[in-house]
């Protein structure tokens, strides 16, 4: 181990860490913009700027590594003006829009603008990327916000693999494009939100969220993913009982920030007006029940055939207690008449393993057979 | 998994076969894309051009259902040049003789000239594999070889001899003690969020929770004790698969449906929706009105995953707990309630007497800690200790950390047995009638049978619809060009969808998904031969033929008259 | 004058006797040796102990090695390289052969810039020669030496004269420049160990492996030792390339080698080019020597003496200069970005009649910062003209903030 002091304090680091991770590591915030502990570094924003004893000049914490006996300070007058100069240019090329942005918030340059107490630039305006790109439902593009960090690119390159953005164009003018431009849907990008989650300013946000609400607002709830087996983390922000977007967080056990599309972007299906709603009893079984007085067979043709299904066409809504004992009456007649193996029951590789507990205890324990199964295999 | 998701990242060598990991786990994917980009080698066997080959330095394109000789060739190599751990073997495992005789015949020759891989990507693939080599220098590792980890999901077990190609890995990994160790092992992933969870709970015809053997009497009985009763019944059920055929010949004649959409998910459609139709009383407990439930007699609305509490097992066993994140729409309640209120009343229709707390929970936690006393590998799973990052089983009690990587210093059964395993053919290949193999799958954007992922609007905008994918040679054969209609026909049935010509798939090979309901890949596949063990259909290979609509309407006709 | 591509001719000279002697009679660590002791420092601008960077990139772990001649020459009033090149490819050439040789490295690139074609084909065609005559490729010299050397072309940026932006386009890339430490000694061109000299610099070695390593300490001393190309132009009446030893002064290399200046006394002298910064009058008996005009503001850097007589407007000048800037900066940091742009944007107004006293400062301050915070050279010095006036100039600035304008 190195040991090495970082504002006084002596702390100890494994050969190879930086200055950054160390800090970071024992609760010391240096201020950052491009750096992100997940992918490489770029040095480009030069906010991370720390003194060294002995040397002539600042550097950027984020690429140096500690070592034995180094002296390192984060604060200091020089530091300081380095980084009010550092955001009073960014200010100089990113629309003040705080009061209707959406990302006010948990917008990272307006964090630090507020921690120097840059109300805004010293320098003349201009916005050097007016481009705004909204081509897709899953997020938008506004350029005029971006402040050119890379780590859009770089997570879609270096932990996604798709690199289907990079930084075209020179100097000033250079942003953040898909190949020759063109639209999302043509590029390589599988739409996962990777870039958005990376994003520190507006200039990449869920499509979702626009307008809808401020990030104060919005009441956070992680859960686990209900799409495929690797089990995401995903934090939901809610907003009076509705999702306004999907993210990931730095303690999911399994994939930290990062999500692919269906988890990101496909919790929709819940708020789907094709939801069941109410228990139901299909048209034939009623009549039989005296619940309803048309008789009503099943038609022959496929379900399949069927467009789109009416349910009012097929089924008549019932109370819980009316569909569930009549669930309960329809079992146990079988098990009467036939034996307990003439059930069979399906449970779920989408429901919790409380459920399929209780399922497969029903089917053993409630019915008397192990017809148990379900799509484990398909 | 016998091992842990995150190790991934750390290994030297990543051997993925049968698996496209970037459409079906993608945020597994990106372990591997961080492996790869850090020097890893990563080695792709499989017969389609998987996205994730992108990122692999060896891909070897089998034919499908010939990757067994490349398995068994590897071996045969590795054991010819002397890669393989004999102190692994020695020490941890036993059968090694008889094994090395089985393997004898299986020449990278005649693998080469079985699946049409070059013999020396054969080689290379077993070297690297076997001696965990990085593509950028030495081994992350200072113990010895390097650490390789074999990633495999349903192009290995959806076929009529999957359990062969499981023990065949399994042999693998042993044979180079690659197994045990971090970012090593032998991981299976699992298609569903919590389909590994509903397998440790016993929602299986032979196992009841914690894969005790329902034929083992002294295991059942004390969970039977636990639940109150003397014994519970001992005799395998009938899977998804013999029960559809059981209903069809009347022999089931109730069923309760949780969750599941086998109308599109089970083999042979027009099977299965006849034998669905031929049911005396069909329950089905949904979020949507899906194809199965349409041909239900009663359909209960429960929560979605986001609407409820309790927790989910994912790939690598760790269980987790899930949220409500909105509230349920209309009357709608999670399934452990519905399901606990039949049981509850069902005792009442048979005239039993059995105190409803058996049935009727207050919480998942109350589950989970009946959960945990039935089932010794969940035993110290209990909610509060799951807060954070959940717990990996097994877990027997209530101070075990949980288990990430498994086999460490034992197996199961003490040693690693080499199980003797010879090839075996997909059980319908192709013939003049029916000239092409036809594979199915998933695509990123969709998920199952398409009963949530179609509802959403911005995936279907990335993915509006079902298409087959047809390599060049066949398209032009077929006289079809991208975005025609064509008619794909097996000996079950026929399915009209949009052509995609990709060099993606194989000449001879043709891929469809089987999220879609307007076309349902199921139709085609067989149901008549499954692995005899694991009882899982061949999805992943069938014969199949391409027409032009006109002409299969015209041949349709022509055959009614 | 010698035809440039005359390998035999070049030969006769004397050409490749250092190479030969290398190769026969000294291992690698007796050339870096020889080098170290001569003293020699890069010529590019940045002014490395060359002798060092040989050492470093040979201890390095990893293989291959490369070396890489930056022939970008980019730097604006910069053409001593192309001269050079033109006339006597070989000289160079060798020079990159026995650096080779020094580190152990077994394929070499020449970066050409894009504006420069006809250099380019003559080293192509001094390339070809040299491959059939047995001194590059396989077995140099008979001496089991293997080494092959190719062109890579530029395409116009400045900033890919910056070493790693150079070796990002040499692997294909965008010219981005990459964060240092790790240096190109050992993560250069495709992540491996690299030794990478200026034109100038490799154009040396050749006589200082045949004639020992105290030749080249007979001309200048300290942190200036030797002979020096520098690069006349602007109002001087014989503009070109001129060698002088270090420690001339600046007013006898303008008015001895380059005739004086025309139309009037020089206001001003513009030295190292864009990146380097303007001599006041008072200061033209300065010595040509690092120690003495870095603290002035105007370094020698590659070697560019741009004279600007009375006539001259000097506001325009900085303001082209500073546009210069704002179209080479690559975009990648934040302070060269943007900075470069504000620079612009304030010069623009203070010689428009509308700046500021504050102006002044403002320009101060953020000249400061970019010298200390931009990611490379390119950013680091693109104040430094500006930073030059501020401080040796100041009377012009307080005119136009005084009267409105130029």
């Amino acid at each position: 181990m190195i040991t090495l002091t970082i504002d006084g304090n002596s702390i100890q680091a494994a050969p190879g860490t930086t200055v950054m991770e160390a800090a970071l590591a024992h609760g010391i915030d240096i201020p950052r913009l491009c750096y992100h502990p997940e992918l490489s570094i770029s040095g480009n924003c030069r906010l991370c700027m720390v003194e060294v004893e002995g040397w002539l000049n600042p550097t950027i914490s984020c690429s140096l590594e500690c070592q034995e006996g180094m002296v390192v300070r984060t604060q200091s007058a020089q530091l300081t003006a380095i980084r009010r100069e550092i955001l009073g240019l960014l200010l100089s090329d990113h629309p003040l829009n705080c009061l209707v942005c959406d990302k006010a918030g948990s917008c990272i340059l307006q964090k630090y603008a507020y921690e120097v107490g840059l109300a805004g630039t010293p320098y003349p305006v201009e916005v050097a990327r007016p481009l705004h790109q909204d081509d897709n439902p899953f997020f938008i593009r506004d350029h005029q916000f971006c402040i050119m960090c890379s780590r859009c690119v770089r997570v879609c390159d270096e932990v996604v693999g798709a690199h289907a953005i990079d930084i075209a164009g020179r100097g000033f003018h250079n942003h953040i494009a898909t190949p020759f431009d063109g639209p999302m849907i043509d590029s390589s990008c599988v739409f996962c939100g990777s870039c958005v989650q990376v994003c520190p300013t507006a200039a990449l946000l869920p499509a979702s969220r626009k307008g809808l609400g401020r990030e104060w607002e919005l009441d956070r709830i992680k859960t686990i993913c209900g799409y495929c087996g690797v089990g995401c983390e995903i934090e939901f922000a809610v907003k009076d009982g509705e999702i306004l977007y999907a993210r990931g967080t730095p303690e999911g056990p399994v994939n930290g920030e990062f999500l692919c599309t269906k988890g990101r972007y496909g919790w929709d299906f819940a708020e789907s007006p094709d939801r069941l709603t109410q228990p139901l009893i299909r048209r034939d079984l009623a009549y039989a029940l005296g619940l309803t007085d048309t008789p009503w067979a099943l038609p022959e043709t496929s379900v399949l055939e069927v467009e789109k299904p009416n349910i009012e066409d097929s089924f008549i809504p019932v109370d819980w207690d009316t569909a569930l004992d009549v669930t309960a009456t329809k079992l146990a007649e079988t098990v009467q008449t036939y034996g307990p193996d003439a059930v069979m029951g399906l449970a779920s590789a989408r429901c919790t393993n409380e459920e399929n507990y209780l399922f497969q205890k029903l089917m053993r324990l409630g019915i008397g057979t192990n017809n148990v199964d379900h799509c484990a295999r398909l | 998994m016998t091992n842990s998701i995150r190790e991934i990242r750390d290994a030297d060598c990543i051997f993925i076969t049968g698996s496209n990991t970037a459409e079906s786990h993608p945020v597994l994917s990106y372990e591997v894309v961080r492996a790869a980009k850090r020097g890893a080698h990563v080695v792709i066997l499989d017969p389609r051009r998987v996205p994730l080959v992108d990122h692999a330095t060896l891909f070897l394109q089998a034919k499908p259902g010939t990757d067994i000789y490349i398995f068994l060739a590897m071996m045969h190599v590795i054991v010819r040049e002397g890669w393989d751990d004999q102190a692994f073997i020695a020490e941890r495992t036993e059968g090694y003789d008889a094994f090395v005789e089985v393997l004898r015949p299986y020449t990278p020759e005649r693998a080469a000239l079985m699946t049409g891989v070059p013999i020396e990507q054969i080689e290379a693939a077993a070297r690297i594999y076997a001696l965990g080599e990085r593509a950028d220098g030495a081994s992350l590792y200072g113990d010895g070889r390097g650490h390789s980890t074999i990633l495999y999901a349903m192009g290995i077990t959806q076929r009529r001899n999957g359990t062969d190609l499981v023990m065949t890995l399994a042999n693998l990994a042993m044979l180079c003690g690659q197994v045990g160790k971090p970012s090593t092992g032998v991981n299976p992933l699992r298609g569903q969020s919590n389909v590994q969870g509903a397998c440790d709970v016993g929602c299986l015809v032979n196992v009841l929770p914690g894969y005790q053997n329902v034929t083992d009497a002294a295991r059942r009985q004390a969970v039977a004790a636990r639940w109150g009763v003397e014994d519970l019944p001992g005799a395998v059920g009938l899977t998804v698969v013999e029960a559809m055929d059981a209903a069809a010949e009347g022999k089931v004649r109730a069923a309760y449906i949780m969750g599941e959409n086998p109308m599109l998910s089970d083999p042979n459609t027009t099977h299965v929706e006849a034998a669905l139709r031929t049911l005396d009383f069909l329950v089905v407990q949904d979020i949507f009105l899906s194809d199965t439930a349409q041909l239900a007699h009663v359909v209960l609305p429960a929560a979605s995953s986001l609407e409820k509490d309790g927790t989910i097992t994912n790939t690598e066993r760790r269980v987790q707990l899930i949220y409500p994140v909105i509230p349920p729409p209309g009357v709608a309640r999670p399934d452990w309630e519905i399901t606990g209120e039949i049981g509850a009343r069902l005792d009442e229709r048979l005239g039993r007497d059995r105190d409803p707390a058996t049935w009727r929970f207050p919480s998942t936690a109350a589950i989970m800690e009946e959960i945990a006393a039935v089932t010794p590998i969940y035993g110290g799973i209990l909610h509060p200790r799951l807060e954070g990052a959940g717990l990996q089983w097994p877990c027997p009690n209530a101070d075990h950390p949980g288990t990430p990587i498994l086999h460490t210093a034992a197996f199961s059964r003490g040693k690693g047995f080499f199980n003797l395993v010879e090839a075996q053919d997909p059980a319908e290949l192709p013939d003049a009638e029916y000239p092409l193999i036809l594979s199915t799958g998933r695509v990123l954007y969709h998920y199952h049978t398409g009963t949530m992922t179609r509802r959403s609007a911005p995936l279907n905008w990335r993915e509006p619809g079902g298409y087959v994918e047809i390599n060049p040679e066949d398209a032009a054969a077929a006289g079809l060009a991208n975005g025609d209609e064509v008619v794909i026909e097996s000996r079950r049935g026929a399915v009209q969808t949009w052509v995609k010509v990709s060099t993606d798939v194989p000449p001879g090979t043709v891929f469809i998904a089987f999220h879609w309901r307007e076309a349902p890949a199921n139709m085609l596949t067989q149901d008549h031969t499954l692995d005899p063990v694991a009882k899982i259909p061949e999805y992943k290979v069938c014969a199949v033929r391409l027409k032009k609509p006109h002409a299969a309407q015209e041949a349709a006709a022509s055959a009614a008259d | 004058m010698l035809d440039p591509t005359d390998l035999d001719a070049h030969r006769a000279e004397g050409a490749f006797t250092g190479l030969n002697k290398a190769l026969t009679a000294m291992t690698p660590e007796d050339v870096i040796e020889q080098i170290k002791m001569s003293g020699l420092a890069g010529r590019g601008g940045a002014g490395f102990p060359t002798g060092l960077k040989l050492q470093f990139t040979r201890a390095a772990t990893g293989m291959p090695k490369y070396v890489v001649c930056n022939f970008d020459e980019s730097e604006p009033g910069t053409f001593k390289d192309r001269v050079l090149m033109q006339g006597d490819p070989f000289r160079t050439i060798e020079g990159v052969i026995l650096s080779a040789y020094a580190v152990g490295a077994t394929e070499g690139f020449i970066f050409i810039r894009g504006e420069y074609p006809e250099a380019a084909a003559v080293v192509q065609e001094a390339i070809d020669t040299l491959y059939d005559a047995g001194l590059l490729g396989k077995d140099i010299m008979g001496s089991g030496f293997d080494f092959d050397l190719s062109i890579r072309r530029g395409a116009g940026a400045y900033i890919c004269g910056e070493e790693t932006a150079l070796f990002e386009a040499i692997e294909g890339k965008q010219g981005f420049p990459r964060l240092k430490p790790p240096f190109p000694t050992t993560h250069g061109v495709f992540g491996r160990p690299t030794a990478i000299s200026n034109v100038e610099t490799l154009a040396l070695m050749p006589d200082i492996v045949r004639n020992g390593g105290e030749w080249l300490k007979q001309w200048g001393g300290g942190k200036s030792v030797g002979i020096k190309l520098f690069c006349l132009s602007g109002h001087v009446k014989q503009p070109g390339v001129v060698e002088v030893p270090y420690g001339t002064t600046v007013r006898d290399l303008v008015e001895r080698f380059g005739g004086g200046g025309f139309d009037g006394a020089p206001q001003a002298i513009l030295m190292g080019g864009a990146a380097g910064g303007f001599l006041h009058p008072d200061n033209f008996d300065t010595p040509l020597t690092n120690e003495a005009l870095n603290p002035l503001g105007a370094p020698i850097g590659s070697g560019v003496v741009m004279v600007f007589n009375q006539n001259v407007d000097l506001g325009a000048v900085l303001k082209t200069l500073a546009r210069f800037f704002v179209h080479e900066s690559c975009g990648k940091c934040v302070p060269c970005r943007v900075g470069t742009v504000q620079i612009a944007k304030l010069l623009d107004r203070i010689t428009g009649g509308d700046g500021a006293p504050d102006d002044l400062a403002r320009l101060e301050s953020l000249g400061q910062m970019m010298r200390k915070s931009c990611l490379c050279g390119l950013g680091m010095s693109a104040p430094n003209a500006m930073l030059s006036t501020l401080a040796h100039f100041r009377p012009m600035y307080d005119r136009l903030i005084a009267g409105g304008g130029a």
